[in-house]
């Protein structure tokens, strides 16, 4: 399943009874350019944004989502160098949050 | 890249102490037996342990590559700065004597001063380095300093 399908997929299991017209509100994409999206035509960039922000506020609370598009936000200031810091850093907190069974990822996991 | 953690670099260190089977990493490491046997997975497929008997043994043909992630520069970055950040946080947090912290202007001959008790420093640690005891109660050490401005540059740029 490409990107696009899947957070389509993602929104609909979320909000299974939201109407088109919610959708372009929350989304801020008119209702035929929706129509057509989710009859199959390609998001632009700004649309999986939109998409995404939707269930980003689903599963955060106010406060998290804003500390969420904070990271997002600092992520993108940084340059390469801070980010392969970055990325280790947090595969560190992610391994060890498994090997002490904090997360719910399974041992296969542990083997990467 | 494999990201070594601490946990997974403190199991191998015990390991390479001698064999050891699982309680006895558990004893020597202090750490949980549900962590050990995590950890212990995780360097099993990686490859960089086996078992021989009833113990783990560390793997005589390590390829390069796993060498070279051991040694990754980034990812020691990362494995040390969780350790002194643990310190700086329980001294700051929690008022432990675990982090100390000065900042101070030196004259040349102050810093000949600091360099030559650092030196006697690094000397007595060295001294010390044959000596034996569970990993766990290892005491780990460090100590540098840098100029401020060209720290708070390096940091910025």
């Amino acid at each position: 399943m490409n990107y696009q399908n899947s957070i389509i997929k993602n929104y609909r299991n979320n909000f299974p009874n939201r109407s088109l017209r919610v959708t372009a509100q929350e989304t801020g994409i008119n209702m035929s350019r929706l129509h057509r999206i989710f009859n199959g035509a390609e998001m632009k960039l700004q649309e999986y944004e939109a998409f995404e922000k939707c269930l980003r506020k689903q599963s955060c609370g106010g406060s998290q989502l804003k500390f969420v598009e904070r990271i997002l936000e600092g992520l993108s200031l940084m340059s390469e160098k801070e980010l392969s810091f970055f990325e280790v850093e947090i595969n560190h907190i992610v391994k060890l949050k498994q090997f002490t069974g904090e997360s719910s990822i399974g041992q296969s996991a542990l083997a990467q | 890249m494999y990201n070594f953690t601490i946990l997974e670099r403190m199991v191998l260190e015990s390991i390479n102490k001698g064999d050891k089977g699982l309680y006895e990493i558990v004893e020597d490491t202090g750490l949980e037996q549900k962590v050990c046997e995590n950890v212990l997975y995780s360097l099993m497929a990686k490859g960089l342990i086996k078992i021989s008997g009833t113990k783990y043994i560390i793997s005589d043909n390590l390829s390069e590559g796993i060498i070279a992630e051991l040694k990754n520069q980034l990812n020691m970055t990362v494995e040390i700065n969780t350790l002194v950040r643990e310190c700086v946080k329980s001294s700051l947090m929690e008022g432990e004597d675990s982090f100390k912290f000065k900042k101070v202007y030196m004259s040349e001959s102050d810093k000949k001063f600091l360099k030559g008790m650092l030196y006697n420093l690094e000397s007595f640690l060295d001294g010390l380095k044959n000596n034996k005891g569970a990993t766990k109660e290892e005491t780990f050490i460090f100590w540098g300093g840098e100029n401020y401005a060209k720290a708070v540059n390096k940091y910025i740029s």
